[in-house]
């Protein structure tokens, strides 16, 4: 003898059980006490009713609902703020970049003035900003450039660098940062520098985004 | 849109006139469909704090979604489906302080001369508890059906299932109550109330 399905079951507690299955329900005990068990399970969920919140609840239910809906973010509004914090990230990261370039530039320039023409001694409040991010002992005639000059970009370190941080800033980032250098400049700048003046360049970064924890 | 004639507009045509940028429209929405909405999901997590945070949640949703409502379908099914995520999305990342049935069970009993009011109390609570630890899709069309009233097909749709689907739930939910219950269910045909 088959039973009642489960969707007999459930069509029997509402009174909408078809012919064939209230002909089985009249024939069967077992089916005919589990209907009865279930429906007074129904019975004692039915009087379980739910505490109605106060009055005043409904009055500012409405104007949470609403309060919600005007403080949550808009898509595009998030976005603009990733990309704004991204452009302070990009402004620090980039920051003590442009001065070691700048800085590496000028001590290329001058290095090369030194050794064309011998200037007369620099005063020390000339020398201090220039030789500030260099370390002692690396003086400007220990740089032999001669052997690496033609190194292909993409195989040197420095050039790596360059190009991956580069790569990471983005230019509405920068843009945010009011840092926009001319196009290229970067590029330039690493692609005039020596191999070794790059390994140098790779080495004052390294240890600036050490100091800077970044 | 004036009071008086809100009350003959539809909720269909108030999606409508919502996407159209009245806000008010959402409003009236609101306040028609709050108390359901609250008590489907006091039903779901027990108690009323997590229940006001999900029914706001489920009314910020729908009103995000209201662009994409079809308008031939049902606003409240719809409504209901986005309230049942809500709740089912809150229980599958946080149980809520439901109360708790292992609290009930070992509850000092009530004396003979507790009135039957209290005992009825007392029912609700191992009932909501009972109802608590049922599987999830059992627990939302189990309270879909019996405190919603919806129709199995409605439930059905909400549900993302075959109406037969939605049916064997609501049996296997009873099932599984009884088995909860054990001999806390009384036949209420018989007791006063
Ligand atoms: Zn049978």
């Amino acid at each position: 003898m088959n039973h009642l399905s489960d969707v007999q079951f459930t069509a029997a507690l509402e009174d909408e059980l078809d012919p064939a299955g209230s002909a089985h329900l009249d024939a069967c005990g077992a089916c005919a006490a589990k209907v009865r068990g279930l429906r007074t399970v129904l019975a004692s969920v039915l009087h379980a009713p739910v505490a109605e919140p106060s009055p005043l609840f409904w009055e500012h239910f409405g104007a949470r609902v609403n309060k919600a809906i005007d403080s949550a973010q808009p898509p595009a509004a998030a976005s603009w703020g990733w990309t704004a914090n991204r452009g302070w990230l990009a402004a620090a990261a980039i920051v003590p970049l442009v001065m070691m370039i700048g800085a590496l530039a000028l001590y290329v320039i001058r290095s090369g003035a030194d050794e064309r023409s011998r200037p007369a001694p620099r005063t020390a409040a000339a020398e201090k900003p220039l030789d500030a991010g260099l370390p002692a002992g690396r003086a400007p005639a220990a740089v032999d450039t001669s052997d690496l000059a033609g190194d292909p970009p993409d195989d040197d370190r420095a050039w790596a660098l360059m190009r991956s941080l580069a790569i990471d800033l983005h230019y509405d980032d920068a843009r945010e940062a009011g840092i926009l250098p001319r196009p290229g400049a970067i590029e330039t700048a690493a692609t005039e520098l020596s191999a070794l003046e790059r390994a140098e360049l790779v080495r004052l970064l390294q240890d600036e985004l050490k100091r800077t924890g970044a | 849109m004036p009071q008086t004639d809100a009350q003959a507009v539809a909720d269909e045509e108030l999606v409508g006139a919502c996407v159209a940028g009245d806000r008010s429209a959402f409003d009236l929405l609101v306040g028609r469909h709050q108390r359901q909405i609250y008590k489907l999901c006091f039903r779901f997590v027990g108690n009323h704090e997590d229940a006001s945070e999900l029914a706001q949640d489920a009314f910020v949703r729908a009103y995000r979604a209201l662009p994409k409502f079809e308008r031939t379908a049902k606003f409240t099914t719809w409504l209901h489906r986005i309230a049942v995520n809500v709740c089912l999305n809150r229980l599958s990342v946080k149980r809520p302080p439901h109360e708790p049935f292992a609290d009930v069970e070992s509850a000092p009993s009530r004396d003979e001369r507790a009135d039957v009011a209290v005992l009825r109390q007392e029912r609700a609570v191992w009932v909501r508890a009972a109802v608590a630890r049922l599987p999830q899709k059992q627990r939302a069309t189990l309270i879909l059906r019996a405190y919603h009233d919806l129709p199995h097909d409605e439930i059905a749709r909400i549900m993302g299932s075959s109406v037969s689907a939605a049916k064997a739930n609501f049996c296997h939910a009873l099932g599984n109550l009884k088995k909860l219950l054990g001999e806390r269910v009384v036949d209420h045909h018989e007791s006063p109330e």
